[in-house]
């Protein structure tokens, strides 16, 4: 009864309290673990931002409230000191109320605690120079510097050697902010010693760095080594050597000496291969057989990337014989042990008198091995016989390759290239004949790589035979480092892993041929082509290995006018094929000019000199970036668009892939080029005076290479260029590196010179450089023009807060020779003052080019590269004089 | 005699509750750093006496006292082992460069609800119990704003005879505040009477502190605000060692031609003892 009374009384004064619009509660906030009450705890009810009220619980974590039933509360936070708190979103009171609510405690109770290393950091950030220290980052394993740049966050290096950062290529690596190894730093980063450098520098802005890349500065990231002051690299020197007439023949020899090994590189090039030797290393340099439908001579779409060829008159074809040797040592010093070995042939012969006779041929042969120095019964040869023959009267071509590779050690990488034009020739029947003979299995790559362009011939037969005997691709299976890949215009073939094989075949076919028959055998495969119709390809692909996956790629080469075109492919893969990627899916509508492939194409449509479009494409792999002398690439990504009096769309899916294309060449005609929101057009009528805005491609990485025609013959022409550098330290911290090109002129009319300074102190100080050459006035005969023989440079004061500055002078005087009889000398003058306050870096580099004349300037050309100019950053500027004497 | 003792016996039993009114083990992991602003005399109401106080709080105490002197009891404990162990002669002058200008530190305990006080200065501190403050908190939803990156909130309150408008933050839930302002769901970083006389506003806000236990200085004595008061002689506030006799302005005229201030303003108006 009692409690029934106190129930009432209790029930009354609740119903009063609720009609008194007072709402009223409690509850208590305990611990989660222990469950004891929480005092000090602070309960928020919140609408929206604005707090209602709150309260604070006593000791024994009770807490109340007391609110007018209008106010709304849409969440309530429970929170103390050391605890986490308690988020109750649109809270119902009197759900609340009387209710037990458990806080958990902060984990994160401790006193925090800091530990400081006494190593020194790892990462020095300054600017945009991130360098880290190559003994934070070595291990006792590493052999050479590779190792320890590949530890490097967001780098990673290919086999080649080729230095990708975030998943790009590196624009270049210096030593010592000294760009002496170009395009083959892998020479470096492969063969110096951890111990010789001292910390290594990512640069990823250029545009501060270096005034070499003129295109795209902001994407290129350089890396810098900076040289073990104790163990500083030794110099380095080239040597070119040029003669000519009524054919060029230059020859350059590069050596760089390391700590322990010395690496020489011979360059022979002759016959307007490239205009600079160097250039002519550059792997990825890929050149233009260019196009003359006006008087039909035409040069298909096989290129080579040694030959740099303009569209001049017939005359200039006559000379265009050249042929390309390079010999790439590595040898220990005082052992005179070959590591490496490159050879490269090139040879391109035109003849003019025989009109439709064009030959090409090159051979690549890259030999490598690792040498074992404890074994004293080493024994390599590698012995190749390369065999081709024309014979244009029976129309009938046979090549052979033997290679006969004989060792006592497993060969690490073996790798050769074989490549071939014969393009307008009445061929009918055209035979290859590849065979290697490999004792001692392969344990890392075997690439081998032959091309063959066959348009415009009158074929009716091919005959391909590769990997004759006793190659078996099941000796790769066995083991999943191993890979091969053969390449056969454009046939791709490769085995990655022990259970993929990538197979790629390009196959041009133009239905003017009327084959008969057309064979490739591989050794894994036999595929037989008929032009039945439409029907072009239809392969078959016998898989007799214990294969997981396939890869087949076709291209087709169609000569005919379609209005709708779809190209099938199909094939049959027997036995244990579990995956089959096909891509040949390409769809062609003329009507509206709009390309969509997802695939390689080639495709060649309506009838010359009216309408005609080559597209070629092969992806590569990472297999084929070779950044070490291997100057022989085949062909691989060109537009061409000839005659084309109508805009084109071209929307294709080719954009990753560009980060590899060098150039792009575009003839007579408006292209539109649309790659995902961004487009640029330009337009090229003239051939000669194609040039690519720069601006415009800078979402292009491909095009960072601005194409121009390139002149480059003369009639005669001697001349012996000498380039040394060396480093030379000082006290405080303070470094002159010197490089001085020293230049012997024996025959008239043509120099080189150069000088490079650089210096590097901390403190500001005005510099003067004075540069005569002395020697070119004495040497160059019938020359009176002696403007860039003693040009001087005097006086050239900098003011500033600039603790570093570096200069880079570069005079050049070189004859240009250009078409009959009309020799033409030009002036250049590259200049670039780039100051950064960041980098602290001052360069400046002028190079002249001139060619001795009686005659003064007739032309100048003022082009600016640039319009922007800030404070601190002055983009490359170039300045054109040109003349013209008549001899 | 037995007067004496009994006098003893009680001052010791109330040390005893003094001390157990705070928690030895309290240990507060932040610093909140004050500057105060106080206009002491009325006569010169733009004249404000500056000075940095420093809030250590834990889920239950706080301790609130000058940097200043802070550092010079850090000084002095020194100073002390030097002289014990005889490397400083005691003849020679022991100057500390800042003298404080208040060297009352507070302790709150919002448990037992009790406030304690520290005045005098080594070695002779007494404790001195006050009356909790109470203060009813009028929360302002309107009005925010944020102070030291936090998101403070409005509230306004009455305590000692002035209305403060306050800014407290509930990213840091604690009911603690600087001085004797306290209640609020949040830390008050700001705090300004309407009649502009004072003002505390936090300057850092440190929570990677070395912990620092909040407890009584060792050796207090506790009192009462009469026996502290007689033990100073009932000095009136003008007789505060702070203050110089000759800066006095009698009838207009002062002793010396610069005119001193004189602390006649108390934080709490309505105790008059407090002194700052």
């Amino acid at each position: 009864m009692y409690f029934k009374k106190k129930l009432v009384v209790f029930l009354i004064l609740f119903f009063l309290k609720s009609i008194s619009g007072i709402a009223q509660g409690f509850i208590t906030i305990k611990e989660a673990t222990t469950l004891k009450p929480v005092d000090n705890c602070i309960l928020t009810a919140y609408f929206g931002e604005d707090i209602i009220f709150y309260s604070i619980t006593t000791e024994k974590g009770v807490c109340s409230w007391d609110v007018n039933n209008n106010e709304k509360v849409d969440s309530i936070v429970i929170s103390a000191l050391g605890y986490k708190s308690l988020l109750i979103s649109k809270p119902n009171l009197n759900f609340l109320n009387l209710s037990v609510l458990l806080i958990q405690k902060n984990e994160q109770e401790l006193t925090p605690v800091t530990v400081k290393s006494k190593r020194q950091k790892l990462v020095k950030i300054n600017g945009d120079t991130t360098s880290y220290k190559v003994k934070d980052l070595l291990l006792p394993q590493d052999r050479n510097i590779e190792a320890v740049i590949a530890r490097i966050p967001g780098i990673t290096i290919e086999k080649s050697g080729q230095i990708k950062y975030n998943d790009k290529p590196i624009a270049g690596l210096t030593i010592d902010d000294d760009n002496i190894l170009g395009n083959k730093y892998a020479i470096g980063t492969k063969n110096i010693k951890p111990e010789d450098i001292d910390s290594i520098q990512v640069l990823n802005n250029l545009q501060k760095i270096l005034v070499l890349a003129k295109s795209n500065p902001s994407q290129a990231v350089y890396i810098n080594l900076k040289s073990n002051k104790n163990n500083i690299l030794k110099p380095i020197g080239s040597n070119a050597l040029g003669i000519g007439y009524p054919k060029n023949a230059e020859a350059n020899y590069f050596k760089l000496n390391l700590a322990k090994k010395i690496k020489t590189v011979t360059n022979i090039l002759a016959n307007n291969t490239k205009p600079s030797l160097i250039e002519a290393l550059k792997p990825q340099e890929l050149g233009y057989n260019s196009l003359d439908f006006d008087k039909k001579n035409l040069f298909g779409i096989y290129e080579s990337g040694t030959t740099q060829e303009a569209n001049l008159d017939n005359d200039f074809w006559k000379l265009n014989e050249s042929i390309g040797v390079t010999k790439n040592l590595l040898n220990r010093k005082n052992k005179h042990k070959t590591n490496q070995l490159n050879v490269n042939v090139l040879r391109h012969y035109t003849n003019n008198e025989s009109q439709l006779v064009n030959y090409f041929t090159l051979f690549d042969t890259i030999f490598t091995y690792q040498e074992n120095n404890k074994s004293n019964n080493n024994h390599h040869n590698l012995e190749i016989n390369f065999n081709n023959e024309l014979n244009k009267n029976n129309l009938f071509f046979n090549y052979k390759i033997e290679a006969n590779v004989t060792s006592n050690k497993s060969i690490g990488t073996l790798e050769t290239q074989y490549n071939s034009i014969l393009q307008n020739n009445n061929l009918t029947t055209f035979n290859t004949a590849i065979s290697y003979n490999i004792i001692k299995p392969i344990k890392e790559n075997l690439i081998f790589k032959h091309g063959s362009n066959l348009q415009h011939n009158n074929l009716k037969e091919i005959n391909c035979y590769n990997f004759s005997s006793p190659f078996d691709i099941k000796n790769f299976i066995d083991s999943p480092t191993k890979a091969m890949e053969q390449f056969y215009d454009v046939k791709n073939y490769s085995l990655e892993s022990s259970t993929q094989l990538i197979y790629e075949s390009f196959v041009n076919i133009n239905t003017t041929y009327k084959f008969q028959t057309l064979h490739l055998n591989g050794y894994t495969n036999q595929i037989e082509a008929l032009t039945n119709g439409n029907k072009i390809y239809n392969p078959t692909l016998k898989n007799d290995n214990k294969l997981n996956a396939i890869s087949h790629r076709l291209i087709t080469n169609i000569n005919k006018k379609f209005e709708n075109f779809d190209f099938d492919c199909s094939f049959e893969l027997i036995n244990n094929t579990k995956e089959i990627l096909v891509k040949n899916q390409n769809k062609l509508k003329f009507e509206n000019f709009n390309f969509l492939y997802q695939s390689y194409f080639n495709y060649k449509v309506g009838k010359e000199n009216n309408i005609k479009l080559n597209i070629a494409k092969r992806q590569f792999t990472e297999d084929d970036y070779l950044p070490l002398l291997n100057p022989v690439l085949v062909n691989y990504r060109q537009i061409r668009i000839n005659n084309w009096n109508f805009p084109i769309t071209i929307n294709n899916s080719i954009s990753c892939d560009f980060n590899y294309v060098k150039s792009l060449k575009l003839f007579f005609g408006r292209v539109s080029i649309k790659k995902e929101n961004k487009s640029f057009n330009f337009i090229s009528n003239d051939l000669l005076n194609s040039t690519v805005n720069q601006s415009v491609l800078q979402n292009f990485p491909a095009f960072s290479n601005s194409y121009s025609a390139s002149i480059f013959c003369s009639k005669f022409w001697f001349a012996l260029k000498t380039r040394f550098s060396g480093s030379i330290s000082l006290n405080n911290n303070k470094s002159i590196n010197i490089q001085n090109n020293q230049v012997t002129n024996w025959v008239n009319n043509s120099i080189f010179s150069q000088i490079n300074a650089s210096k590097t102190f901390n403190e500001l100080l005005t510099v003067e450089i004075s540069y005569n050459s002395s020697n070119s006035k004495s040497t160059i005969e019938n020359s009176t023009n002696t403007f860039a023989n003693n040009l001087s440079i005097t006086k050239l004061s900098l003011s500033g807060k600039y603790s570093q500055l570096s200069y880079n002078f570069n005079i050049q005087n070189n004859r240009i020779e250009m078409n009959n009889q009309k020799p033409s000398s030009f002036l250049n003058i590259n200049g670039d003052i780039r100051l950064t306050p960041i980098e602290s870096k001052f360069s400046f580099y002028i190079s002249c080019l001139n060619i001795t004349n009686q005659t003064f300037f007739s032309q100048i050309i003022a082009q600016p590269q640039s319009q922007q100019v800030s404070n601190y950053l002055l983009r490359p500027f170039q300045l054109v004089f040109g003349f013209e004497k008549q001899f | 005699m037995p007067n004496f003792f009994m006098k003893k016996i009680t001052s010791f039993l109330f040390l005893i509750t003094v001390a157990t009114a705070i928690d030895a083990q309290s240990i507060s992991n932040f610093r909140v750093t004050y500057l105060i602003e106080h206009s002491i005399d009325t006569n010169n109401i733009t004249f404000k006496r500056r000075e940095t106080f420093a809030l250590y709080f834990s889920a239950k105490e706080t301790m609130f006292r000058s940097r200043v002197q802070e550092q010079n009891d850090s000084s002095m404990i020194i100073l002390e082992k030097k002289v014990n162990n005889g490397e400083i002669n005691t003849n020679n002058e022991i100057t500390l460069p800042i003298r404080p200008a208040d060297r009352t530190e507070y302790f709150t305990n919002n448990v037992s609800k009790r406030i304690f006080k520290k005045v005098g200065s080594r070695p002779n501190n007494y404790i001195i119990e006050e009356v909790f403050p109470q203060i009813k908190w009028t929360l302002i939803k309107s009005e925010k704003k944020k102070i030291l990156n936090k998101a403070c909130n409005k509230a306004e309150g009455i305590f000692g005879g002035r209305k403060y408008t306050v800014w407290y933050t509930t990213e840091i839930p604690t009911w603690a505040g600087p001085w004797k302002l306290n209640g609020l769901p949040g830390l008050i970083l700001q705090a300004q009477d309407t009649r502009n006389e004072v003002m505390f506003l936090a300057q850092e806000i440190n929570d990677k502190i070395i912990p620092v236990k909040i407890e009584f200085p060792p050796k207090s004595i506790s009192a009462t605000q009469a026996q502290y008061d007689r033990m100073i002689g009932n000095k009136s506030v003008i007789s505060d060692p702070n203050v110089k006799v000759e800066n006095i302005k009698i009838d207009g005229i002062s002793t010396s031609g610069k005119k001193r201030n004189i602390a006649n303003n108390p934080l709490e108006l309505t105790n008059g003892r407090t002194r700052f």
